[in-house]
């Protein structure tokens, strides 16, 4: 878990282009959106292509993915529930 | 004889200026004929950055945009002391390329291949060339007219015009006017401000009348 969380990180810095923003800088359960790295709904849909590019896994409901979105941690529970 | 000296009065005092212009090309940005940053020796991407921390520095979405919006943004940077003290409904837009969006076309282009089809939302959204002036609209408050025109070359009498109709019909009383492209790292912002003077404004005598000439020179050098 603790290695998907770190590499997570650095896909979604990468994936955002979050310049200036180092792995360690992201609090692991703080909210994604609004606080937090204060990302936008572009920055959901590219979290969406990452989840699906990296870790072969699809959000199937706009529901269903803001909750998985919430913020790292739960972006992590949700690829391990979902590992074929 | 009187009519005619009044009615010259009345035009000179009505004359539009171009009050600032900025060009960045080749790693050097240059504002009002000065060289004001260069970073020779670097591919774009590291000369804008670079520019960006120098004259911006604190807006970190700048990161997020394709390359015709981080050129436009620091373009219209440092031509902005020239309109921030007016209101935003009274700025407008006018910007002209040849290669409209191709960029980021491009870029986009190559997240749908056959075997590795993940389109990029955040690459898509700039899939348009006037995409760039809504990013210069939303850092700077402006809420004015805008156009995005794309054509093979600058039409300083066309874009004069339109100019000129923003200025008489359309409310407003400043433009950012010029040329902005982008294509395969090679790339020209040659922007200036257009700025409709009035009878209370007297301290313009140093600047440039805004001709169809003076805007040629202003903006056409290297297109």
């Amino acid at each position: 878990m603790d290695e998907l969380i770190n590499n997570l990180k650095i896909e979604i810095i990468e994936a955002l282009n979050l310049e200036d923003v180092k792995a360690e800088d992201i609090d692991t359960e703080a909210p994604l959106f609004n606080e937090g790295l204060g990302l936008d709904s572009i920055d959901a849909l590219e979290l969406i292509v990452l989840i699906e590019k990296k870790h072969g896994i699809k959000i199937q409901s706009a529901d269903e993915g803001k909750q998985i979105l919430y913020s790292v941690k739960t972006i992590a529970e949700f690829i391990i529930k979902n590992k074929k | 004889m009187i009519k005619l000296v009044a009615k010259k009065l009345v035009r000179n005092i009505s004359n539009n200026i171009i009050s600032k212009s900025c060009r960045i090309t080749n790693n050097t940005i240059i504002v009002n004929d000065k060289l004001l940053f260069e970073n020779n020796n670097v591919p774009f991407n590291v000369f804008i950055k670079n520019a960006y921390k120098y004259f911006i520095n604190n807006y970190p979405k700048f990161f997020k945009m394709d390359n015709l919006s981080k050129l436009g943004i620091i373009a219209v940077e440092l031509l902005s002391d020239e309109f921030k003290s007016i209101d935003g409904k009274e700025i407008g837009v006018v910007l002209v390329n040849s290669a409209s969006s191709l960029d980021a076309d491009q870029t986009f282009q190559k997240t749908i291949v056959k075997d590795n089809y993940f389109p990029s939302p955040s690459v898509f959204v700039y899939t348009l060339p006037n995409i760039v002036i809504g990013e210069i609209c939303i850092k700077h408050k402006i809420y004015g007219e805008s156009s995005f025109f794309v054509s093979q070359n600058f039409d300083s009498t066309f874009i004069y015009n339109i100019v000129c109709d923003l200025f008489s019909r359309q409310g407003i009383n400043t433009a950012i006017v010029g040329w902005l492209d982008f294509i395969d790292n090679d790339y020209l912002a040659s922007l200036c401000i257009i700025k409709k003077i009035s009878q209370q404004k007297s301290n313009y005598n140093e600047m440039i009348n805004f001709t169809i000439e003076n805007f040629n020179n202003t903006i056409k050098n290297d297109i």
